[in-house]
């Protein structure tokens, strides 16, 4: 068995959150406040949304953005350890076509008046057929660009 | 997993910015989403000589992000046909994403006060 290094990453992301793992937990499970900071596409519109942060809950969010495209996000809570860890998987669909599945294990961990935040995923990409998967990595680039602060050079 | 950490790993990213931090080579990614290109015409489509679009596709190919076969005496770029390039670009993306999200909740949490201790 070989794994598929186009298909399967696992990252960590570390942070130092201001105040306390009890405080930084309120951000998740909080629903006000976990939308505060979480929801970042203020120009989408919400079509349908539910929030249930326990364990076996879900968290499932479906958008439609300027363009038209359906965006859907559906989280199932796996283990919460309050105020310590949070552990879930989650699909993201794309006008119903799966576009990722991801086991995220988040750790807060206590470091004097902070936390020390460790957020780890695995994943698998599925972007779909390759015609999907080169539009996609079009749209990847350009945005990848445009968060580089820099304008598309053009070809001639 | 070690082909997951291949992708994120520091250096391979630093790699991969570098790769893209140049106007020609943006130019010659986006038109390679489009479909292969032979070198020559990368070239002339960037009004750059030969040598000089050689070596920015071989910055190109170091950080993963392009492939060349040769035929005969043409040389043909495409982006990576294993998707790794299209994988490390989808992984940039939601990584980018996610830190500006804790970014905002590092905003979020030092603007909310902290609930006094049981």
């Amino acid at each position: 068995m070989t794994a598929r290094p186009d298909r399967h990453a696992t990252f960590t992301i570390e942070r130092t959150l201001p105040g306390r793992p009890v405080h930084a937990w309120r951000f998740w499970a909080e629903p006000a406040l976990k939308q505060a900071w979480s929801g970042c596409h203020p120009d989408w519109t919400m079509l349908e949304e539910a929030q249930d942060f326990r364990a076996g809950g879900r968290d499932f969010s479906r958008m439609r953005d300027t363009q038209g495209t359906i965006h859907a996000v559906d989280i199932r809570y796996l283990d919460l350890l309050a105020p310590r860890r949070i552990l879930y998987a989650y699909t993201m669909h794309q006008d119903g076509l799966l576009l990722s599945a991801g086991l995220v294990t988040i750790d807060l961990l206590p470091r004097g008046a902070a936390t020390g935040m460790v957020y780890t995923e695995q994943l698998t990409v599925l972007a779909g057929d390759m015609a999907a998967r080169r539009a996609g990595t079009a749209e990847g680039f350009d945005r990848l660009v445009l968060a580089m602060g820099h304008a598309p050079a053009t070809l001639h | 997993m070690r082909e997951g950490a291949l992708h994120t790993e520091p250096a391979r990213l630093d790699q991969l910015f570098h790769a893209l931090a140049d106007p020609h080579r943006r130019a010659m990614v986006t038109r390679l989403a489009q479909g292969p290109a032979a070198m020559s015409e990368l070239a002339i489509g960037l009004g750059l000589a030969l040598p000089s679009a050689l070596k920015h596709l071989q910055v190109l190919e170091k950080g993963g992000m392009v492939a060349s076969t040769k035929q005969g005496r043409t040389r043909t770029f495409a982006l990576d046909a294993q998707g790794l390039a299209a994988m490390q670009a989808w992984l940039a993306e939601h990584q980018r994403q996610l830190g500006a999200g804790f970014d905002r909740l590092d905003a979020l949490m030092r603007a909310t006060p902290e609930k006094e201790a049981p």
